[in-house]
């Protein structure tokens, strides 16, 4: 409950915090212990670069995060994931439980019926909330589905609301609406601002295809009587006639089911402390909820006749969206592009498209995993100056993953060193680079061949020795002890805690700590 | 020394012999054309993997390969080991000094052949033509019997990219290490053995090592059994193709440094493959990059990191990212993507992604297609009547015409109108292509506009500074464009 | 992955050195595959069966008769108008009934059990071998070769399996030996489609161009490396090939190609006799003999898909 309560406290800056996340694989060999109870907090509006060699646990972290952990053979053991303000491990516990008689022999006995409504839960938090770009393009899109139709449905699939109220607030809109929003139009004088409001109110009434026609009328035309004509003749341009009655009752109906989903949650939030009451509470609140479930049955039938074409307006305005995302991430031809099939498309486009698509939904978080790895340096080039320009434009959180320090330094405010399952360093990235003191971040610096240095033929480069650990086996204490230069007697036994060396300077390394002052 | 040799054009410096040991391996005009063909049977086209690729390397030296994917690195590595038949083309390796002498000066008359204006000598031409197909059939890797070929495997071996797929995974590491000594000496079982446990030392690893698969192993250490093999039988030159690309930056460095002690200790020879221009810096003598199959620029590494010439050069240089955040980004973002190379651009193929790109860098047909485009399509939605609609773009790249047609027949005012719109857009800064068009002429009939572009350049590999070699027309005599390069190269460098 | 044990490499061990990395490796592999329960199951009973062959070749008098490769040596030993059905009254030979002639069903089975298996590994191991080494060199050369042998596998197999042995058969003559040559005519194409496809996919790994960088020929790496590997996946299909060999053997010989060894106790055979009788209700001579087929089918797939989660590179690395 503690912890809670502080999670809604610091909620206005950060948007992601993960504490003490576990993550595990049983396999046949033996339990690989992937991520070793790892601490993570992700302001919002920030780049958070998570960087490590292969087998460190970064691409886990990711998969942690949107719970996409392969089960089997892997499964989230214990931890907190906030996402906002809400836990994506609530009730962790419960579905499923997990006996290790030994390495090799482990029982895992899944709760069927919460693990069906934690998936609900969670396809309502990924994709919504948080998007994933991947690695391999080619591998994440759906190779016999057209790209524009796999963005659309991205679309449908969670702004369903708020498109059903734009499409209805445009057939239904008079010219006394466009009156009321000329007059408030000209009233600012900013043209940024003014801009701006054209934005929502284009994007509120469904028509945001015209936006640029509606800000050319307002530098046009002075006088506000043209004006609002002008604006009356787009819109019944593009008024097309739909089902009124249909589509409000669809919205009604996509409204009760996020309800339901807000319930759920709050249900679940309830079970996971220990307070009876309020369970019972959120209980009732959601079974209430259930029967309204009742008097949408006639709906419900009809949908599944006719739900094509109570979807129909909708899918149009998802289109348009398709083509304005298209154009976002630089496709030169958003029209031609949308109707092409992924293989069509080069590598650099098809990760394009990967963007626009986890873009489509407009998280507040994006998962970059290794998003440029599969690229040329050129082709990446282009990548990384597209994810850095969206995430100054929309303001939205990036969790970018990579295992090259070159594209962390030129993307990242805040960097996390990980290694073999844990984060071992984390500063913003000027300290990083300046001042390292993890000794597996400094030998991983003074690893790196360097393009801007002249390098003679003599020249040898400083080496960490030896190779990432086996995470069944991993040594004890500090994980990075037997490759480390400055190895001490407490380091094979206890294991360093992230500790603060003040201005958000984060090492887990017995170096920097006394060895009574931990665990605080 | 750098001693290098281009294209039939230019190969005024040629000082062999003065490094330590000489010229080891002259590839000549090397080409590999793979054939597309639908259904299995007629061939529809080529891609040209590498299209004449020349260079020399010399004893203890270091060519670093680099370019993106699908420029036709690593099928050069290939093609050099004769690992792939070559189309055309010579390697020279290991030849006598006085054969790549004779070579090199035959090659040398027949440019200065074709390039003189006069008469050509046909007689003298042939027999030239003929002492060389002669001596490469003699010399030439590419031209070799199986037979003969083995005597020179001895002295080449690949190291390759993938540490997983380039080990046997049904063998012992001992049985991987013994094979080349096998097939290619004549050492016994026993000194076999005794070498094999010296090599796996000396690559780091210990004996108990040798009895294992495959598998047991890690990628840093899979590289270097794959090492040790190439040593085994103390060649001359490595092929070393994406050696580190598939490892982690703590191991790279390691292997990169094993790399460099086994060069120091045992003198030999590397062509470098690969896309990380950071460590092609760290490991090489020279560097060659590769743009869809040609070699577009070819120098010592320093001149070519601090004071490159070709726009693509320019470009791939400023898209590594730094490690360091204080360095700002200072990137030249090209345009699109790497064409494909069944169907490159004409003329220089990289003009297309040039910012420097002259009107006779080849422009052509279909480059024409999308800007006209986005100069009719505003005319369109106007629906006024500057000009009828537009029916159809045809391109004839055989004609080098793109012809524009529309549902009316033009009245001479529209035409002139449309003329207008053309040089406006040639005047804007990004407008070369526009420049590149020759002719407008009205089609037969009137509805049709016929627009004749200039025929397009070549661009040779040519020593442009001494020992500084690149394919790029700016550096052509009479070039429109060399100022306005010349002035960024400084700024880039710094 | 497993021994990931030194740093760098640079430390020497100290234990005493013992090499057997193949006897190791088979030992771990063996280890994960007795894992899977079902797998091991079906394990135990095919290699229940392999020892009944076996017996039967090395001690056949265990059956209580001179020569076991005809059912005549059993009878007559008791007679009652119809074979009795099973019963352990008169010990355990007669645990399941009696067939044809009065003959006991238990050690007549045990003794047919000799010619099937016999014959379905020695159709299995002739026809892959045949198939294996057509199909790796076609993947390995390419071109020509492979478009040959690709379009006649492709006559095989347009034509269904049993209709094709039995139209060989039928124009070879109706012969237990003819219908071991036309099993092994329709079944070597399946080898050679299969080792095609993984030894191009062999083909295009590094090592093979690392060998021919070492001086190996095409013929060298066809045999010492593309060959080993291509195995562990035939191996699979070799051991899910003896259940449908069997079968289809057993079934050739039920509609009538053997002739001129009608009282060979062979499933086929047995299955034949029990027809007679099925009528009347006897429903032993036909039922027994088919489960102890079945069972056989069964544990023989139940291993050969343990074998293929095994062998699986994925799952070994």
């Amino acid at each position: 409950m503690m912890q809670n309560t502080e999670g809604k406290k610091s909620e206005s800056e950060t948007y992601l915090r993960v504490e003490k996340l576990k993550t595990q694989f049983f396999t046949a060999r033996g339990i690989v212990k992937a991520l070793d109870e790892i601490d993570l907090t992700i302001r919002k509006g920030e780049i958070y670069g998570l960087v490590g060699e292969s087998g460190c646990g970064k691409s886990v972290t990711a998969q942690s995060i949107m719970y996409l952990v392969p089960d089997p053979p892997g499964r989230i053991v214990s931890g907190k994931i906030y996402v906002g303000n809400v836990n994506i491990l609530t009730g962790l516990e419960q579905l499923a439980k997990i006996t290790v008689k030994s390495e090799t022999n482990v029982k895992i006995k899944r709760n069927k019926r919460m693990i069906k409504r934690h998936n609900y839960l969670l396809s309502r938090i990924r994709g919504d909330r948080i998007s994933m770009i991947f690695q391999e393009p080619t591998l994440a899109l759906n190779p016999v589905i057209r790209v524009g139709d796999q963005i659309a449905e991205n679309i449908l699939l969670h702004l369903k609301v708020d498109m059903a109220n734009a499409i209805l607030r445009r057939e239904m809109s008079t010219r006394k609406d466009y009156e009321s929003f000329v007059q408030k139009a000209l009233s600012i004088g900013d043209k940024d601002a003014r801009n701006k409001a054209i934005r929502e109110w284009c994007e509120s009434y469904s028509i945001s295809d015209a936006e640029e026609l509606v800000r050319n009328i307002f530098l046009t035309y002075q006088d506000p009587e043209t004006v609002v004509k002008s604006i009356e003749f787009i819109v019944n341009e593009r008024k097309s006639g739909t089902n009124i009655n249909r589509l409000s009752r669809a919205r009604e109906y996509y409204l009760y089911q996020q309800r339901l989903f807000e319930a759920t949650l709050n249900l679940m939030e309830a079970e996971s402390g220990k307070n009876q009451d309020e369970i019972d509470r959120a209980r009732t609140a959601l079974n209430e909820i259930k029967k309204e479930g009742s008097s949408f049955l006639s709906f419900r039938i009809i949908n599944k006749f006719i739900g094509k074409r109570i979807e129909a307006p909708l899918r149009d305005a998802a289109k348009r969206r398709v083509h304005e995302l298209l154009n976002l991430v630089n496709i030169a031809e958003p029209e031609r592009t949308a109707l092409s099939y992924p293989h069509e498309l080069s590598g650099g486009m098809q990760q394009r498209v990967m963007i626009a698509m986890a873009l489509a939904s407009n998280p507040q978080m994006l998962i970059a995993d290794e998003p440029t790895t599969a690229l040329d340096v050129t082709t990446q080039a282009q990548i990384l100056d597209l994810i850095r320009n969206l995430n100054r434009q929309m303001g939205s959180s990036v969790l970018f993953i990579t295992h090259d320090l070159a594209v962390i330094a030129q993307m990242c405010n805040r960097v996390g060193v990980m290694y073999a399952g844990n984060i071992v360093e984390e500063a913003d990235v000027n300290t990083i680079f300046d001042n390292p003191k993890h000794p597996y971040t400094i030998g991983l610096l003074k690893a790196l061949p360097r393009a801007d240095r002249i390098a003679g033929k003599m020249v040898k480069l400083e080496t960490v020795a030896g190779s990432v650990p086996n995470l069944i086996t991993p040594p004890t204490g500090c994980r990075f002890h037997p490759r480390c230069k400055f190895k001490m007697d407490i380091c094979e036994k206890k294991k360093p805690e992230l500790d603060d060396l003040g201005d958000g300077h984060k090492v887990a390394c017995w170096l920097y700590q006394e060895p009574g002052g931990s665990g605080k | 020394m750098l001693a290098v040799s281009g294209t039939w054009g230019v190969r005024q410096m040629t000082d062999f012999g003065t490094g330590d040991g000489g010229t080891l391996l002259y590839v000549s005009h090397l080409k590999k054309y793979f054939e597309i063909s639908k259904s299995g049977f007629r061939v529809t086209g080529h891609v040209k993997a590498v299209d004449d690729v020349s260079f020399t390397l010399n004893q203890n030296e270091t060519l670093g390969v680099v370019g993106e994917t699908g420029c036709g690195k690593t099928t050069l590595g290939r093609l050099v080991l004769r690992l792939l038949e070559s189309t055309d083309g010579d390697v020279y390796f290991n030849a006598p000094k006085e054969v790549i002498e004779k070579v090199m000066s035959l090659e040398r008359e027949l440019d200065r052949m074709g390039e003189s204006n006069d008469g050509v000598d046909k007689e003298r031409y042939d027999s030239i033509l003929k002492e060389l197909k002669k001596l490469s059939s003699e010399y030439s890797l590419t031209k070799m019997s199986h037979r003969k070929l083995k005597k020179y495997r001895k002295e080449m071996q690949p190291v390759f990219q993938d540490p997983f797929s380039s080990l046997d995974p049904r063998q012992i590491i001992r049985d991987i290490l013994a094979e080349p000594m096998k097939l290619l000496t004549d050492m016994k079982p026993e000194q076999i053995r005794e070498k094999s446990l010296q090599l796996i030392n000396e690559v780091g690893l210990s004996e108990d090592h040798l009895y294992r698969f495959p598998h047991e192993f890690s990628g840093g250490q899979r590289q270097r059994i794959g090492i040790a093999r190439a040593i085994s039988i103390e060649p001359k030159l490595l092929v070393l193709d994406e050696p580190t690309s598939a490892l982690d930056v703590s191991v790279q460095a390691q292997i990169l440094n094993l790399l460099k002690d086994l060069q120091e200790r045992k003198k030999l020879a590397f062509i470098f493959i690969s896309h990380h221009l950071n460590v092609i810096r760290l490991m090489s003598d020279k560097v060659a990059v590769m743009y869809l199959g040609k070699i577009v620029e070819l120098t010592d590494t320093e001149r070519l990191f601090t004071n490159m010439l070709h726009p693509y050069t320019e470009a791939l240089l400023s898209a590594i990212p730094i490690p360091d955040p204080k360095v700002g980004m200072s990137r030249i973002i090209l345009e699109g993507e790497v064409p494909s190379p069944a169907n490159p651009p004409k003329g220089c193929h990289f003009h297309p992604r040039c910012k420097y790109a002259m009107t006779n860098c080849g422009w052509s047909p279909r480059d024409m297609v999308l800007p006209l485009q986005e100069i009719l399509e505003p005319l369109r939605v106007k629906s006024s009547d500057v000009l009828p609609t537009t029916k159809e773009i045809l391109t004839d790249e055989s004609k080098n015409t793109v012809e524009l047609t529309f549902d009316k027949a033009l009245t001479s005012a529209q035409f002139e109108t449309f003329k207008t719109f053309i040089s406006e857009a040639a005047a804007k800064p990004n407008g070369v292509r526009f420049r590149a068009i020759k002719s407008i002429t009205l089609g037969a009939g009137g509805n049709s506009i016929l627009m004749t572009m200039r025929e397009a350049d070549v661009p040779k590999l040519k020593e442009v500074k001494p020992g500084h070699f690149v394919s790029c027309l700016m550096y052509e005599k009479g070039a429109e464009n060399t100022g306005i390069r010349g002035a960024n190269v400084g700024k880039a460098a710094s | 992955m497993a021994t990931e044990s030194n740093v760098g490499g640079s430390i020497l061990k100290a234990q005493p050195v013992k090499h057997r990395p193949r006897v190791e490796d088979f030992k771990s592999t063996f280890k994960l595959f007795i894992k899977n329960r079902l797998a091991f199951v079906g394990f135990v009973i095919v290699l229940i069966y392999f020892t009944i062959t076996i017996l039967d070749y090395v001690y056949p008098s265990y059956l209580g008769v001179k020569d076991i490769n005809t059912i005549a040596s059993w009878v007559p030993q008791l007679s009652s108008g119809v074979p009795s059905g099973p019963t352990l009254s008169h010990g355990w030979w007669y645990i399941f009934g009696e067939t044809l002639y009065f003959a006991p069903i238990f050690p007549v089975m045990l003794a047919a059990l000799k010619t099937d298996i016999t014959y379905s590994i020695l159709i299995v191991l002739t026809g892959a071998l045949i198939g294996i080494i057509l199909g790796t060199m076609s993947g390995y050369f390419g071109k020509l070769y492979d478009e040959v042998l690709m379009r006649v596998t492709d006559i095989f197999f347009s034509v269904p399996t049993l209709v094709l042995a039995i139209a060989v058969t039928v124009v070879l003559g109706k012969s237990l030996q003819n219908v071991v040559i036309a099993l092994i005519i329709i079944w070597w194409p399946i080898y050679a489609r299969l080792t095609r496809g993984v030894s191009l996919s062999i083909k295009s790994n590094k090592f093979i161009e690392a060998a021919t960088a070492a001086g190996s020929s095409g013929l060298r790496n066809v045999f010492v490396h593309i060959l080993p590997n291509v195995l562990s996946v035939v191996f699979v299909q070799f051991s899910l090939d003896l259940g449908s060999i069997i079968q289809l053997f057993a079934a050739l010989d039920f509609i009538g190609f053997n002739e001129g060894s009608p009282l060979l106790p062979e499933l086929g055979n047995m299955l034949t006799w029990g027809t007679s009788y099925l009528v009347s209700g006897i429903w032993w001579p036909i039922v027994i003999p088919g489960i102890f087929l079945l069972i056989f089918t069964v544990a023989i797939n139940l291993m050969g898909d343990g074998l293929r989660d095994v062998l699986d590179p994925k799952l070994r690395r």
